[in-house]
């Protein structure tokens, strides 16, 4: 996949990773491997990118005797997934186009 | 690879990145690991899973590349120049070079003030002149030196009251220069020190 496609997916999948629940970095690692690849590494790049835009918000919380961090959601983050959907219908279009039946002249 | 020695692999590879940077990624692999472990692999494998540590350090190199070329908006703070070592040094040795300069650029301002303080001395002096020649009229005998009294009478007032014009033009323009250098050398230190 084109690596500026794959980013901006994967800002996405994280933010739909936390839409319905807070989660934490293993998990939120499992949870999306199924669908995109992503790893550990390139996941920390990605949880900064949406904490300074605001989109996700850390707190750490006692867990077995040691921190972890959890990321919760923002207002803000979910307006980006509202915006992800209205811009995947114009990708859709554009793809149903590119897609089309060829006409065959004989 | 244990997980102390994969973190402090982590550490070494982040030497050159600011104390909170490392620290962030220090407690982010070692949480990593702590989560695989508890989901239940062994602490070696879930450090091999991790990925080598040069792939980390090449992402990492990545990541802070990225960030330097766009930074967030909340990490842009200005970073204060600091004083090289010998910058210090010189500073104090040269002390006596650059205190006694400093004076005699001190003594040049205050001088100034000095000439536009005696410039306005003589300005009232002759303002003076001007009101004494109107009772010095009365006293004069004849007709051609009661006009010449007048004559330099008039003459004194005028130019006393162009030249208090000229001279409180000069004092604002005097200030404005304080002012400036005064807020010029705040700057400087302030980007210093």
């Amino acid at each position: 996949m084109d690596i500026q496609m794959k980013r901006g997916l994967l800002d996405v999948c994280v933010l739909s990773s936390i839409k319905n629940e807070d989660s934490y970095g293993y998990k939120m690692v499992k949870d999306i491997k199924p669908y995109i690849s992503v790893s550990e590494s390139t996941l920390y790049p990605i949880l900064r990118r949406l904490e300074a835009s605001e989109m996700l918000t850390v707190k750490s919380i006692e867990h077995n005797g040691r921190l972890r961090k959890y990321y919760s959601i923002t207002n803000k983050g979910l307006e980006r997934l509202r915006e992800f959907k209205e811009e995947w219908k114009e990708i859709m279009a554009v793809y149903h186009y590119i897609t089309r039946e060829d006409v065959v002249n004989d | 690879m244990t997980k102390a020695a994969f973190i402090e692999n982590i550490r070494q590879i982040t030497s050159y990145l600011p104390v909170n940077e490392r620290e962030k990624y220090v407690e982010y692999y070692s949480e990593m690991i702590d989560d695989a472990v508890e989901d239940g692999m062994s602490e070696e494998e879930a450090v091999a899973s991790l990925g080598t540590i040069e792939e980390i350090s090449a992402y990492i190199r990545e990541n802070s590349a990225q960030s330097i070329q766009s930074p967030a908006p909340e990490s842009v703070v200005r970073e204060k120049k600091h004083l090289p070592v010998w910058a210090i040094v010189l500073i104090v040795l040269g002390f006596p070079i650059w205190f006694s300069l400093l004076c005699a650029v001190f003594s040049i301002y205050i001088s100034g003030w000095a000439v536009i303080i005696s410039l306005f001395a003589a300005d009232i002096s002759i303002f003076a002149a001007g009101i004494v020649s109107v009772p010095a009229l009365f006293m004069v005998g004849s007709l051609a030196k009661l006009l010449i009294t007048l004559g330099l009478g008039l003459f004194c007032l005028g130019l006393s009251g162009l030249m208090f014009i000229g001279l409180v033009k000069l004092s604002e323009l005097y200030v404005k220069f304080t002012v400036f250098i005064v807020r010029k050398t705040v700057d400087a230190m302030k980007e210093v020190f």
